[in-house]
């Protein structure tokens, strides 16, 4: 029990931040300074950009690659709850999965980059003058590269639980909240965590195609890794793509080494196998902040919040999580096709509606 | 009021069946018309074979399957849903890996909302009934068969159970392990610390149910019903080398070898007839190891069930599919608790390998039909081949798919052992051609 107490270091010897502790507090309290700085930025006004136009002076890159990394982490987030919300949805119905199976695999196969223009005016709406809009149209293009694949590895996770598992909640009554964050979740985290990787990879041809935004007329650039490889190669300026390569290489290098690998290493406590075998993935990262002291003061409120968060009673959705009725069951099925499909008749049938009055 | 609830039995079945869909439309039957009662303080078994729809029982008592007929009552109030006040012990553990001992152990007292201190109190109770003290950190994969299925137990435990399901909560674990977790849980079951009122136990092991319950039900296969009831009214702790736990162990043997009432010629305790005829995958080795042990000098051709399971170590149930397989193969009979080998099964023992295998031949064409037909199909086309689908999909109109699969890796297994035909595991087809 006294395991589980919290216990603030008593005073002495303790007190005193380890070598860990050190590392650890700086890394923690750069990145929040790193993610200040670009949220900052992204709420000036439009004209702004005009005013400081991109340069490929070398120097410029790191700040600009800080951008582009934090509109790719900011697209995961989305992609993560996006994921997480459809996923659930299509696994636990088994209507809404008739329908979102299939339009999950047509916007996947769907070139995104069409509807960029629709999206972009969309978000420039939204946010009329800022930069904001800008940058969400952005982010919301590099979403699009990144979510399908979480969710289909969710969504598919989700249909290969353990049987005695699910009988494991059922029999001891989880309510499907609980037993969305007890065993969905980690069940399917470490293919999530090998998707999410995936889609972060995927995010780059995005970033290039998303951070030169035209509309119309008007083409708005916003700073990053992407648009200054675009001004580079419309400049053919050989030296800038080549420091535009450093800078990725370096972000990538960053992005497995500070996010990644610990991620893999963490997700490993979730690999579903009763025995431990092979070379577990290690990270040093995960290793130090296991290390250090600071991190139980850093994850406390954490700690005690989460729990909060997956016992919460949530009224049952009643998604599919009755026992389907096997009579009443195929007749609601044809009546649920019947509403799933007769609209799409019906927008397919508008255009030659006026052709049929006419011949009257 | 007190009377009341003595008189509500804790669990009410009545006249239950359950059906479930095969490939070819028809339904399986795997429990036909099932009554159990089960009344507080006891402990009661169901015992069966594989297949007997025990685990099927156990299910809809949980309440995690529902009945296709008849009614399931807790408490006098109809299942629906897994009941309050019933947990279960999983063959599998059924331990989430990600979660330490502790908070497993936790997961039923979270979905019931009990408060935070409260919670650790009543799990750290558990655990340290349980026998789990000093563990509570430790995840799953670090702990051994036996302290994970304790950890299973805990997790029942501590939501304080009236009723306690238990299936085959012992037949993952090695036989030493296994025993200590029965003595234990016996013991603390006599001394009172049992935060539960009755458990139902399901089992295939015969010394087992012996051995922990008050009241057995022997379930018949095909489909499952309750064949007897039998009471074991020994004191607990029990003795196994006692003569009266022999004499259950004995009853209960020869009750479950019993033949069935003859309905067709070829059945003899085996599923189905003809072609349809469902096969286990015996191995020719064990069948070949088993004749030549029952034709030693220590048995003379005829050998007591119980007595060979303990000195070969192979558990009831495979026993009975070896003594099955070697009954329908006329190399011996099943008879009281008796395997008695036959004259063609003595004389195969003495046998030399090829001679085995040609005797081993002709008795597959003669009496297992599916072979039978086999032979005759390759022979007549004039490619001497077949593709396995065309038997698989005549299996299924008689069987559920796995047990197609296994029908057809019993046939492969001893056809190849005889040399009768070839099959080839890329392609899926049986040939006549012998690969030189």
């Amino acid at each position: 029990m006294a395991l589980y107490k919290f216990t603030p270091p008593s005073i002495g010897r303790n007190a005193l931040p380890s070598f860990w502790d050190l590392i650890a507090l700086s890394l923690v309290i750069g990145a929040i300074a790193l993610m200040a700085n670009g949220a900052r930025v992204t709420t000036v006004p439009l004209l702004g950009l005009n005013v400081t136009p991109l340069s490929l002076d070398p120097a410029n890159l790191p700040i600009y690659a800080l951008r582009s990394i934090l509109r790719m982490l900011l697209a995961i987030v989305f992609s993560l709850i996006f994921t997480f919300i459809y996923a659930a949805v299509a696994a636990k119905s088994r209507r809404a999965e008739m329908v979102l199976i299939p339009v999950l695999d047509i916007l996947q196969s769907v070139p995104i980059l069409g509807f960029l223009t629709f999206t972009v005016t969309f978000f420039l709406n939204l946010f009329p003058g800022s930069v904001l809009g800008a940058e969400l149209a952005s982010v919301f293009a590099i979403f699009t590269s990144q979510a399908w694949n979480m969710t289909f590895s969710m969504y598919q996770s989700m249909r290969n639980q353990p049987k005695d598992l699910e009988e494991v909640t059922a029999s001891f009554h989880l309510s499907g909240w609980q037993r969305f964050w007890r065993l969905d979740v980690p069940f399917a985290m470490p293919g999530l965590v090998w998707n999410t990787m995936m889609s972060m990879s995927g995010g780059w041809f995005f970033v290039v195609a998303s951070e030169a935004i035209t509309v119309g007329d008007t083409t708005v650039t916003l700073p990053g890794v992407g648009s200054y490889v675009a001004l580079a190669i419309k400049q053919q300026n050989i030296l800038a793509i080549f420091y535009a390569v450093i800078a990725m290489l370096v972000v990538i290098i960053l992005y497995d080494q500070f996010l990644f690998r610990p991620l893999v290493a963490w997700a490993d406590k979730f690999r579903f196998e009763t025995t431990s075998s092979g070379i577990a993935p290690t990270s040093w990262m995960l290793d130090l902040f296991r290390r250090a002291r600071i991190t139980r003061y850093l994850s406390a409120p954490v700690a005690l919040i989460a729990p909060l968060i997956w016992n919460l009673q949530i009224p049952s959705l009643r998604l599919g999580s009755g026992k389907p009725n096997p009579v009443a069951s195929p007749a609601i099925d044809w009546i649920w096709l019947g509403l799933v499909v007769t609209p799409s008749l019906c927008l397919r049938r508008t255009p030659t509606a006026p052709r049929l009055n006419q011949i009257r | 009021m007190l009377e009341q609830v003595a008189k509500t039995p804790l669990i009410d079945i009545r006249n239950v069946s359950r059906s479930f869909k095969k490939g070819s439309g028809s339904d399986v039957v795997v429990l036909d018309d099932v009554d159990l009662t089960i009344k507080e303080g006891e402990i009661v078994g169901l015992l069966g074979r594989s297949g007997s729809g025990k685990s099927t029982l156990l299910r809809i008592i949980a309440g995690l399957i529902s009945p296709s007929g008849g009614d399931a009552k807790c408490r006098g109030e109809a299942i629906q849903g897994p009941p309050i006040g019933i947990s279960m012990v999983f063959q599998s553990f059924a331990l989430f890996p990600w979660l330490t001992v502790l908070q497993n152990v936790e997961l039923g007292l979270e979905a019931q909302n009990v408060e935070r201190a409260e919670r650790r109190k009543l799990a750290l109770a558990a655990i340290d009934l349980i026998g789990l003290d000093g563990f509570e950190n430790a995840y799953p994969k670090e702990l051994s068969g036996g302290m994970r299925q304790r950890v299973g137990f805990a997790r029942a435990l501590v939501v304080h159970p009236d009723l306690l399901l238990m299936d085959e909560p012992f037949s993952a674990l090695d036989v030493l392990t296994a025993e200590t977790l029965r003595t234990d849980m016996i013991d603390l079951w006599m001394e009172g610390r049992l935060p539960i009122k009755s458990v139902l136990i399901v089992t295939h092991n015969i010394e087992e149910a012996v051995l922990m319950c008050d009241r057995i039900l022997v379930f018949s296969s095909n489909p499952g019903r309750v064949a007897r009831e039998l009471k074991v009214d020994l004191q607990h702790p029990r003795n196994r080398l006692d003569p009266a736990f022999r004499q259950s162990v004995e009853t209960i043997y020869a009750l479950m070898t019993k033949r069935p009432e003859p309905q067709a010629p070829s059945t003899e305790g085996i599923p189905g007839t003809g072609v349809g005829m469902f096969l286990h995958s015996v191995s020719t080795n064990l069948m070949a190891g088993l004749m030549e042990a029952i034709a030693g000098p220590h048995y003379n051709g005829r050998a007591d069930l119980p007595e060979l399971a303990t000195s070969l170590q192979l558990e009831a149930d495979e026993l009975f599919h070896l003594g099955e397989t070697l009954q329908l193969l006329r190399f011996a009979t099943l008879s009281e608790g008796d395997l008695v080998l036959t004259d063609a099964g003595k004389r195969f023992a003495t046998l030399e390998t090829d001679a085995r295998k040609k005797l081993f031949a002709e008795h597959l064409i003669a009496y297992v039909p599916l072979i039978g037909l086999i032979r005759r199909v390759l022979d007549e086309r004039p490619s001497h081949a077949a593709p396995a689908a065309r038997f698989r999909n005549e299996l299924e109109d008689h069987m559920s798919e796995s047990y197609a699969e296994e029908t057809l890796a019993a046939v492969i297994g001893w056809s190849r052992y005889a040399e009768l035909f070839a099959y080839d595991e890329q392609s899926e087809t049986f040939s006549l051609e012998n690969p030189q």
